[in-house]
């Protein structure tokens, strides 16, 4: 039930973000769509509030085309995150939705090697990754005063591939992010993605955590198996690696066949 | 305590659009730029808003709500004959009066709510004949207007026709000769304006120690635009503008 639940989430925010995205568009030429919000996409995306912070805070001005609530979206989101995790890469990001979408092709066709491809010894400094791009963008944003990560964002393209507001870079972008998926579980979520990289870090002091009761685990390996960013649930009390996006795809409720062994919870692990 | 994961999606979406709600009953929730000029700080006219901080963003309805001069009088100052004028932006005007002697613009709205407001502003702007004929008809008009609009009022716009929702140049439009067109907007292009940076600036011929002299203020990134460093450091943009164009090479 949780999982339907979760794909219904995703396709929701997915067809709302898309709606929202042809009706700015649309409102430029005078005719939107009833009922539906005319932001533009810059305006209610949470990654614009991490960008233009810095220079918003040192310079005291507004990147052109980031508003105000770019940053009333960002807080939302942390305050969200520090609650029960970065729900908003499992349950709303559009981008790591089709990704998810597209490797269920790639579970069918590879089977097992699924996911598995990039040995263990590399993948774990190429998680690393996103915080060079996230520190990268937000350097380059905040002396430039301009969204240079616009040139290379796949989650815009996504939803602007018709405008000729799309950039080479982005559709590029994406175009790789995609087909990379056939191979990869959410591979821009895990090497690349700069607001993972800060909704991550509320995995440390996330006040719902994900605990796993020892005393109850018979190390079956299935919460490990269904993590999508590939943590090893199964040696851990606490699980609070930076690269969690809280699917609670491992807990007990979902894969783990035992009851109330892997948790979402806020009190202290049991075992 | 355990939280079902069953609720997540439910307690993510609520909290998102709850806060979302909360921003926008706070005033907080902004999706797209002011459309209200920053107020003038000094002077006889502090507290007043301030004319020459109209954007090109803004729209007749706009103008007409912050400075209280209906949207009837702005539609025939610049002879817009739209449907609906409220929601005519004033970025149209440059191609709606394209291939004009003297570049017809924001700076000439902001040059019209300064005359009819009694409000201080200078634009080097053309002011079309229509925007003369309203100012007198409101009785308005006076000799020190003349004398600054001087050799600067287009009065070959005689007529404007709007083709469904786009307004267009209508064709008894005298236009200029070519060459002299060229050279205006080669001329708007290499002076400070509204988008341009300190870096552009400089590019233009300024020095950084000209343009902070100017200003009185020190640049810490030179891609801010002049109009935000005034904007932050309470400093007319319009004159501030004026004196910088004064002093490119």
């Amino acid at each position: 039930m949780s999982k339907k639940l979760r794909t219904i989430s995703q396709i929701g925010f997915f067809i709302l973000i898309g709606l929202i995205a042809v009706n700015h568009t649309l409102a430029e030429s005078g005719q939107p769509i009833p009922l539906i919000g005319t932001a533009s996409f810059h305006a209610i995306c949470p990654f614009g509030g991490v960008e233009a912070l810095f220079a918003f805070l040192r310079y005291d001005v507004m990147i052109p085309k980031i508003h105000e609530s770019a940053f009333v979206i960002l807080g939302i989101i942390l305050f969200i995150s520090i609650l029960i995790g970065p729900v908003v890469c499992s349950y709303a990001c559009p981008l790591g939705s089709i990704q998810e979408w597209v490797g269920k092709i790639g579970r069918k066709i590879f089977a097992k090697k699924y996911n598995h491809f990039i040995p263990y010894k590399y993948d774990r400094y190429l998680r690393y990754l996103r915080y060079v791009s996230l520190a990268f963008t937000v350097y380059l944003t905040t002396n430039s005063l301009k969204l240079v990560f616009l040139e290379v964002d796949p989650y815009y393209a996504l939803f602007h591939f018709w405008s000729d507001e799309v950039t080479l870079g982005g559709l590029i972008v994406l175009a790789i992010v995609l087909l990379s998926s056939l191979f990869i579980e959410r591979p821009w979520c895990k090497y690349a993605c700069p607001f993972g990289a800060v909704v991550g870090l509320t995995n440390f002091l996330r006040i719902f955590k994900l605990k796993r009761n020892a005393s109850t685990c018979i190390d079956c390996g299935l919460c490990d198996q269904s993590c999508p960013m590939n943590i090893k649930i199964s040696d851990k009390v606490t699980v609070t690696n930076h690269q969690c996006i809280a699917c609670n795809a491992c807990t007990s409720d979902q894969s783990c066949p035992i009851n109330d062994t892997v948790v979402l919870t806020a009190g202290k692990a049991k075992g | 305590m355990k939280l079902k994961t069953v609720y997540i999606g439910l307690i993510f979406t609520l909290l998102l659009f709850l806060g979302i709600g909360s921003a926008d009953a706070l005033g907080l929730w902004k999706t797209e730029s002011s459309k209200v000029p920053v107020k003038i700080q000094q002077g006889d006219f502090a507290g007043a808003y301030d004319p020459g901080d109209i954007r090109g963003s803004f729209s007749l309805g706009d103008i007409s709500e912050t400075f209280d001069i209906p949207v009837e009088v702005l539609a025939k100052a610049f002879a817009i004959s739209s449907e609906d004028p409220s929601n005519f932006l004033l970025k149209e005007l440059e191609s709606l009066y394209e291939g004009t002697a003297i570049e017809i613009g924001t700076g000439s709205v902001r040059q019209f709510v300064a005359y009819y407001t009694s409000l201080p502003y200078e634009s080097d702007d053309g002011f079309p004949s229509t925007a003369v004929q309203v100012l007198k008809d409101e009785g308005l008009w006076t000799e020190q207007m003349a004398s600054q609009l001087d050799g600067r009022i287009i009065d070959q716009v005689s007529s404007l026709s709007t083709s469904e929702s786009v307004v267009t140049l209508d064709e008894t439009v005298v236009k200029v000769d070519q060459d002299e067109a060229t050279d205006e907007e080669h001329e708007a292009s290499t002076s400070i304006n509204g988008n341009t940076t300190v870096a552009d600036a400089i590019a233009l011929g300024l020095t950084l120690s000209i343009i902070e002299e100017t200003l009185g203020v020190e640049v810490d990134n030179q891609q801010i635009t002049i109009r935000d460093l005034c904007t932050n450091n309470s400093l007319a943009f319009s004159a501030m503008k004026d004196a910088l164009n004064k002093r490119l090479p």
